[in-house]
Parts: structure tokens; sequence; C-alpha cells
């Protein structure tokens, strides 16, 4: 527990529901790069209603928005150690709207459990914004959750990342806003790497060395760990079926039976990765900026064969009371300025334009890393897994439960 | 009689009321009387059943190996520090169970003095770490549960007056066989209650699994909790805890039958 | 003097002590083949632990214990030929009746066969053949009593060592067990050494008695030696009741010193003890030898003018209490069957007794008196 890892919750540390979930932030459908991904994105699959296998976007059931009030007041729910300290309080000060900042959405599927029974009744459950991955984003969109954004009361909107303007799931950006990005790909112990005397991976193949039995960890994250060895493969996860998505599950099989992979993990496999435990691992980029500043030896790579991306959301329930409250926490967090502050705490990848260059003012160094700007050759390489329809979300599952079941 | 209906029948029900559903992928049920989710559960998942009664019943097996004699160290030879060593049993229950497995994760490391040791001594297998193997979670295991052997087993002992050694000692048996004739039967009570405290708590474990070991060591309870979490698949989840359920009631009958512990209630 | 072959166990100077108190201190005696032999005294005088020396769960700090010849003071408890019988008799209460019986011939391997016939043997000896197959649970005190003595003999032992065995039973029970053990013990013919506090008890049941106090043997004999002769102040205030005055030396001859008890002049034998003219020392006379006479009696032994202090009828014996001359309390128990006229307290009346009767002992102080206030021997409660 030396390193503490942006991501992670820190209340009950080992929890695996806390890391495991907080570990899902994985692709539904949002675009870093060029159009390429775009074009991917369009199947973004929706869990709706049980009987319903897809589709997009039955907004015909959304609940109709409450009357509204003008107390000035706004109650926010996001992932643990996902802000700095001032924003905040820097807001209420601008705004004059008295905030409250809980970081206690801390899983995607336990926090989408625990709000069902309430929200599907269309009741107010005391939060006016969340911040739902983008498969998670989907599901709810589709449920009817979701308020709609007033882009003229969001003059920010406009520096929102080209490639991230519209995603499968919300093509205009009508529901969510980005609140950070993320890459998934290769992290790895350099130093370690040239102690065994084989060269610093490039893909996760290199990863099936006879040397690195029991070195490795890949992610109990199903989008991320398919995704990444559907490339391997060479199969496109921006596109793919569960068809072609099987060389990747026997691989991965294979690999947890033999125990080249050592094991399974969510953001836990940071401490693994710092102990020497092991000495590659499935990461989260957000995760090695951190790793890399207490040990230089830690680097990230986006596999030659290509890494994954995901987004977290800013959504406005449709039980909001204070949606333009809401609307104006979008346009301060969307303000270049304050869009930089947060970055130079959690170091993941910012939707806003224009925060390289704050960042510069704060933190040069930062504002030139890689992981956190990642170079558009890298933004080429990155792939958002293909939407899914319940009953092949419930098939990709299945078999990747399978194969952490021994 | 109220209390057995609120906390323990309407639990039961609602989870059998689900093992009897089917769920969309969204987790919706739809109580349709599949009994089919029970012998599913078995086909599906046996090796992991196997899995967990067997590290069960070697972490019930250390834990008697290890609280044993320290049941027996305390009882008989504690003298006035009784208390405190009783207390020093206690005392990892006051940190949290999560925190105390992961503190293993760091003694276990690979890099870790414990293992260097032991890889030294060519005491490690091929893999050459403790980490991620079945022995770290069998550990984690028997370390855990280690407490609800030793205080079960000290009360029985406790209990058996000295004077019985004593006489043991003065019918010609020494104090191997006093100890075998004697106090051992004497603290079969305390071995049953502590094996039963030991065994069903471990065979529905999941977090030693998790943090401790890998796929190839997954237990049963990791198994219900990715079919709660991950696939949210509710009925097969407590389809699953119901055989578990239904086979440890069958386990435990035959241990009391083959213990005999009504004769042991003396 | 017993011949040594005779000899089943001799205490050697035998000490134990706990830090610096002193349990048992220079303990000498032996103890003769199918001897009762008793250890007597108050709580905490060292009986008990010298039993446990013997039968082994005590090291013996300096000394010998010897066993049929062998000195077995290091020898472990299971490896000696003797067995006990404890106070709360220690049954295993997982097994039968039976099974507690034949535990000691198991632990020694013997033959199945030989251990059924022995422990049917024995288990008709106590009178438990119909309870051979219960628990210990389910007996009476005095039955659990006869379990914890068969399972101690049966295993035929050198001596039979018994740590106030009937202290847990009642009083009717205890005088039943007394003429159930004294039975058992002549049809075994085993050595008994008995522990108790009873002074009745080891009078019944003993051929010898030692008679113990803080750590040491006050004095060995038989049941009437000790009583008739006690050789301390301790051993004639502990045994029986003694009416018991300290006094000086006057004069001593044939055996017998002159001593003053106010302004009378009586005589008591010394029984061997040397007592110089002028030595300080404890005159005694036994309450049921002092006769009450109105008239002065005859001049044939020793006699005193006292006045009733108290006078209890008490069927076959009343009880005075009478004042000397000297002011002190003399107690004399006199059978019922005599003349005696109606007396009341403060009545003129002479005490007198026979001239073997009273004794003239060492002084000691303080005068232990542990049975001054007790009732008649007969009807004593549990101490």
């Amino acid at each position: 527990m030396t390193d503490q890892p942006r991501r992670r919750s820190n209340a009950a540390p080992l929890d695996r529901r806390d890391f495991l979930r907080r570990a899902g932030l994985l692709g539904g459908a949002v675009v870093v790069g060029g159009p390429a991904f775009l074009a991917a994105c369009g199947g973004s699959g929706i869990k709706a209603k049980s009987s319903q296998t897809t589709g997009a976007h039955a907004l015909t059931s959304g609940c109709p928005l409450p009357a509204q009030k003008a107390d000035k007041t706004l109650a926010i729910s996001n992932w643990p150690l996902y802000i700095d300290k001032k924003t905040v309080a820097d807001f209420q000060t601008a705004s004059g709207i008295a905030t409250t900042y809980k970081e206690d959405f801390n899983d995607n599927e336990e926090y989408y459990a625990k709000v069902r029974p309430i929200l599907s009744t269309c009741k107010g459950i005391g939060k006016d914004i969340i911040v739902p991955t983008d498969w998670m984003a989907a599901r709810m969109i589709g449920l009817g959750w979701a308020a709609k954004i007033d882009p003229a009361k969001v003059p920010n909107r406009k520096n929102l990342l080209a490639s991230l303007q519209h995603p499968g799931f919300d093509t205009d950006r009508s529901f969510t806003m980005p609140w950070q990005s993320g890459m998934t790909g290769l992290a790895y112990n350099k130093k370690a790497f040239a102690d065994l005397g084989i060269p610093a991976p490039r893909s996760f193949k290199d990863l099936l060395n006879p040397k690195l039995k029991g070195k490795i960890t890949f992610l109990t994250e199903m989008r991320d760990c398919v995704g990444l060895w559907m490339l391997a493969m060479g199969k496109d996860p921006s596109k793919a079926t569960f068809a072609d998505a099987q060389p990747a599950f026997d691989q991965i099989k294979s690999a947890a039976k033999s125990g080249q992979v050592r094991r399974f993990t969510g953001n836990d496999y940071a401490d693994d990765l710092s102990n020497g435990n092991v000495i590659a691992a499935m990461a989260w980029s957000g995760d090695v900026v951190q790793l890399h500043q207490n040990n230089p030896n830690l680097e990230f790579v986006v596999p030659d064969e290509g890494g994954m991306l995901f987004s977290d959301n800013m959504m406005i329930l449709a039980t909001s009371e204070h949606v333009a409250d809401a609307e104006a926490w979008i346009d301060y967090v969307y303000d270049p300025k304050n869009a930089a502050r947060i970055t130079a705490e959690v170091q993941y990848i910012s939707p806003v334009q224009g925060v390289a260059e704050e960042l510069a003012k704060i933190d040069a160094k930062l504002a030139v890393n890689p992981l956190i700007f990642p170079p558009a050759e890298v933004q080429k390489r990155l792939h958002i897994f293909v939407g899914l329809s319940p009953t092949v979300e419930k098939q990709f599952n299945t078999a990747f439960e399978q194969i952490l079941n021994g | 009689m109220a209390w057995l209906v609120l906390f323990f029948m309407v639990p039961i029900w609602y989870l059998l009321r689900t093992a009897l559903s089917t769920s969309d992928p969204s987790g919706n049920t739809s109580l349709v009387w599949r009994w089919a989710n029970f012998s599913d559960s078995w086909s599906a998942y046996h090796s992991q059943y196997l899995r967990s009664f067997w590290y069960a019943l070697l972490c019930t097996i250390f834990c008697i190996a290890i609280g044993y004699p320290l049941a027996y160290a305390i009882a008989f030879r504690g003298g006035r520090f009784k208390t405190l060593l009783l207390g020093l049993v206690v005392v990892p229950f006051f940190t949290s169970y999560l925190v105390r497995t992961l503190a293993w994760k760091t003694i276990l490391q690979d890099d870790g003095p414990l293992v260097r040791v032991m890889r030294d001594l060519h005491l490690l297998g091929g893999q050459g770490r403790l980490l991620s193997t079945s022995w770290a979670v069998i550990g984690g295991l028997t370390y855990n549960f280690l407490p609800f052997m030793i205080l079960p087993i000290y009360v029985s002992l406790e209990k058996i007056d000295p004077k019985l050694i004593e006489a043991g000692k003065d019918l010609y048996s020494n104090s191997f066989q006093s100890f075998r004739k004697i106090v051992l039967p004497l603290s079969l009570p305390g071995i049953f209650a502590g094996s039963l405290l030991t065994f069903i708590p471990a065979a529905g474990d999941f977090v030693n699994s998790a943090l401790l070991g890998s796929t190839n060591t997954r237990m049963i309870g990791n198994v219900v909790e990715g079919n709660f979490l991950e696939t949210l698949d509710y009925p097969s989840a407590a389809a699953i805890s119901f055989v578990l359920m239904a086979i440890i009631l069958v386990l435990v009958t035959i241990y009391t039958r083959a213990l005999g512990t009504e004769e042991l209630t003396v | 003097m017993p011949q040594p072959d005779d000899v089943v166990i001799a205490l050697e100077r035998v000490s134990k002590n706990y830090g610096a108190f002193m349990a048992v201190d220079e303990v000498n005696f032996t103890i003769t083949r199918g001897e009762f032999f008793s250890m007597l005294g108050p709580s905490g005088c060292g009986k008990t632990t010298t039993l446990r020396m013997i039968a082994g769960f005590e090291t013996p700090s300096a000394g010998v214990i010897g066993l049929e010849g062998v000195d077995v003071s290091r020898v472990p408890p299971y490896k000696r030929n003797v067995n006990t019988v404890f106070q709360q008799y220690a049954l295993f209460p997982h097994m039968t009746v039976w099974d507690n019986i034949a535990f000691g011939p198991r632990s020694k391997k013997v033959a199945a066969a030989d251990v059924r016939r022995q422990v049917d043997e024995i288990i008709e000896v106590v009178r438990l053949g119909d309870f051979a197959k219960r628990k210990p649970t389910q007996l009476s005190g005095g039955q659990q009593q006869r379990v914890a003595l068969a399972r101690a003999l049966v295993n035929y032992p050198s001596a039979l060592l018994l740590d106030e065995p009937l202290g847990a039973l009642d009083l009717k029970l205890r005088q039943a067990m007394q003429i159930e053990l004294k039975r058992i013990q002549r049809e075994v013919g085993i050595t008994f050494i008995f522990v108790t506090h009873d002074q009745e008890e080891a009078l019944t049941l003993s051929d010898r008695i030692a008679v113990m106090n803080e750590g040491r043997v006050e004095q060995i004999g038989t049941p009437e030696e000790i009583y008739h002769h006690p050789q301390s102040v301790f051993v004639a205030g502990f045994i029986g009741q003694a009416n018991l005055w300290p006094t000086r030396v006057d004069a001593v001859a044939d055996g017998r010193a002159e001593v003053r008890i106010g302004d009378t002049p009586v005589a008591g034998s010394l029984d061997g003890l040397s007592l110089q003219p002028g030595d300080l020392a404890t005159f005694m006379v036994r309450p049921e030898r002092v006769r009450v006479t109105v008239a002065a009696p005859d001049a044939t032994g020793a006699s005193m003018p006292c006045k009733v202090i108290d006078y209890v009828f008490q069927g076959p014996v009343v009880r005075f209490a009478l004042q000397s001359p000297d002011g002190t309390e003399v107690a004399a128990f006199v059978g019922a069957d005599e003349q005696l006229p109606l007396l009341r307290p403060g009545d003129d009346v002479w005490a007198s007794w026979d001239r073997d009767a009273s004794r003239v002992l060492a002084a000691a102080s303080p005068i232990p008196r542990p049975n001054a206030h007790d009732p008649l021997p007969d009807s004593r409660g549990v101490q």
C-alpha cells in the first residue's frame, strides 16, 4: 500500500468489489482518437428492460423532470480520489452554489444495483450529478434516467475534445459530458526485464515468454482483458462478435491455467508491481503515472497491437431539481484552467481542450507526459470495446467469469 | 421464535425464491421454479466446490495442529498469564479481516524475507513463491480461523480437572498416554466445536482466495461473488449458496455421527 | 522392630520446601506390609504433601523415599507401584465404572483376559457389580468412593495412598465407609496409608498413626499410645480432649513429676520425658478420667476441690465444667450410671483421678487446644 493509485477507493482498501469495480472503467463507446474511433462506436449497447435485446435509446420511458428549485444547491457523486482539493470550494465561491461532493461512486454495477429500485420509479436519490463509465452511462440513458444538458447553459462545452463529441451511446452529447479518460495497456518494470535479459515487452504476446511465468497479472475487468487480448490476436474489439473473441478467451484461459499469469487484479496490480511480485501487468495509464513517480523503472506502454480506452461521464439525473446548478458545475470544470488543476492531481486524460497549455503553467513535466496527453500516433492505436447487447454482454461476462473461476 | 422467523426463515425464503428464478442480463429475476438451477450449479462448479472443501479440510487440520498445542499450553501452562495469552489470541479480531489478510500479502511477497529464506532452503516448489498459490490461500484461511479453533479447545481443556491427569499417571500412564487416554477424549467436544467453527466459514470464504490466490485457487465463495457482482446472475449465485449449505449440513451430520458427540457431553 | 523385608515404605529425613516455606521438615517413618497407617494433623501440617511425595506427584527437596527397599525419590508416579485414592476421587468422567477400574491394568499392558478377571474380581470386592456399565456421574458419592478404591486396588499396589478419601461424604456414609474400608483392607491385605485431619477417623481405622504438625512428625504410635501417652502438648490437645495446665516441675521421682495446680500439688507420669525440677511443663488429665464427687475421695490418686461452673446431661455422659483451685476450668466427663446428686453451678465438689491418669509434658506455648470446645467425640461433625 505504499502507492496510492488515483482511482482506488481509500475506504476498505482491499474489498475486491471496490477495486474491481473501480477498475470498471472500460470502454463503452468513447473516442479520443480520430474519426476511426467514432465509426467504431456505432453499436453502443444499452441495457434496458429485461426483454429488450439492445436498442439504442429507449428514451420514451424517461422520467419527467421535476419542478426545479432555486436554492442554489448541488449534490455530486464521483469516484474516489478523482478530483483535487480546491476545485469544489472554488466553484462554490465563484457560483454561490452550495455543493456537496461525495466520493461514493465506487463501482458501476454496485451503484446501479443500489439506485435502480429508486430511479426506476423516477424518485430522486438526492444526487444531481453522477459519473458512470461509458457502458453504464449507456445503460442509464437507455433507461431514461438522464436529463438533457442545455448547450446554452454550458458555453465551455466548446472545449470538449473533438474526438469525444460523438460517442455511440450519446451521439451529440445531449446527456453526458466526459469527466476523465484513460488508457488500458501494459505496465512493466524495465529493470526487471533487463535483469532477465529479455527486451522490454511491446505486445501482450511478449508476456507469454516462459521466463515470465507467474510474474505477470491481467485485469479482472472483462472489457479490458478481453479487448487487449483480441487486439493481440489480431481482432478488433471495437467491432468484434463473441465468436471473434473466442481465440482471446482461449489464450487468456490457457495463460491462467498454466500459471503463466499469476492472478487477475483490479487496481491492486499496482501493489504487486511496486513490491516486485510481478514485473509486467495489464494496467491503467493514470495509475502508472503515479507508480512511475515512485519507481522510475515502472513504465506504461500502449502495445503495438493497440490499447483500450475508456471514459467516465458526468450525467445529470432526470430526477434532479437543480439542473441549472449542475450545468453550472459542468461549465466550470470545462474551463481549461480548472480542468488543468484537476488533471495535475488525478493525472488521467482530460477531455478538455487547452488543458495542456494551462497545465504547463502548473507542472511543465506533466504537460508533456504522453500518458496524460497521448500523441496522435498513440491515439490511433486506442480502441473502444464494441457496444454489447444485454444478451451478448452476458455471454462475454459468463465466458470471462469461467476463466476467473479457474 | 419470532427472531428465528425474522432472521433465518425470511432470508432463507428469499434466497430460495431467487435460487428458483431465472434472470435477464440486467439482473431482473422472475420466479419460474427452475429446480435445475441446483443441479446446474453442481455440474458447472463442482471443481470449485471440491476445492473449497479440500481447502477447508486442510485449514481445519492445520488449525487443530497449531491450535491444540497453543490451547493446551494456555490452559495448563498459562498460569497467571492465561488471561493475557487468551487476549493475544483474540487481539487480531480488533483489526479488519481484510486488513489482516492483506498484511499476509506483504509478509508472503516474493521478495520478502520469508520467501527468500524458504527459497534458499529449497522449501518452495517450482514456482518459487508463496503468494497466488494454494498454500497461501490455505495458510490465510488457517491464520484467519485459528482463534475459532483455539477458543473452544481451550474451554474444553480448562474444564479438565488436573487431578484426572495425576490419576492417569498414578495408574501407570506416562504423560503421553495420560494425554491420549484422558485429556484428548475429554477435549473432543472442543475440537468438534472448533472444527465446525473453522470448516464451515472456511468452505464459504472468498477473501483469502481473492487476495492470496489466483484463478487456480478459486473457491466456491468467489464463484458466488462473481455470479452476484460480475455477471448479475443472482439465481445461480443463490443456488450455489443453497447447495453449499446443503452439502455442509450433510458433512456436519456425518461428522457429528462419527464423533458421537452425545456420548461426549458428560 | 519390623524386619527389613516387611518394610514397604521408608522415609528418611524427607523434606519439601516451597521457597522459604517448609511444607515437610525432616520426616522419618517406616510402614510395614499390611499396615493401616494414618497421617493425622490439621490442614497445612504437611500430611498431604508427604503423601504426594510417596505417590510421586512431588519430588522431595531432601531425603530419601524407599519403596520395597528401592529409592524411588525421583521415580515418576507411573513407575511406582503405589496407587492413590484422591480426595474428590478424580474418576474419569468419559469412561464407565468398569473402564475406570480397568485403566491401571490396561496401562500396564496386562493381557485382556487378565484385565477382565481382575476387574470383575475387584468390582465384587467393592460391591459395584451392578454398576459396571454406568458413568461415574450416575453414581452416588459412596459408590464413586468405592470405584476410586477399586480402581486403585485392582493394581495390587505395594501401598494404597488415601488422601482424605472420606472427606466428601456425609457423616453417616463416612461412618459406614470407615467400616467398609477396614473390611476391604483386611480382605486384600494391602498396606494403606491414610491421610486425614479427623482424629476419630484415624483412631478408628489405624494400626499406627503419625501425628503431624507444621511439617514435622510429632509422634508415631498405635491409637492407644497416641491417646494415652501423648509425647507433646500438641498431640495431647489434638487427639481427644485434655485438661492442660501450664506449670513448673517441682520434683522428679520414679518416672513421675510433681507439679502444682494453684496451691494443690499433683503428680503425673513423665512417660520417659526427661524433665528436671524447675523446668516449665504442662500437666494433663483427660476429662473422662476425672471423677466428680461431693465427698472428699480416698487418697489413692490425686484430688482437688473445685466449684461447679456448668453441668450438662447428655444421656450416656454428663459433662461438667469445674473451676479448679487456680481458677482455670476443668472438664470432666462422667458416666451417667454413676449415682450423682443433683449439682448446680456454685456447688462445691471434688475432682479426682487415678494415679496413672495424669501426665506431665514438656511445656509448649501456645498450647493448642483445637478440640477444647468440641462436643463429645461420638457426635463430632465434619471438621
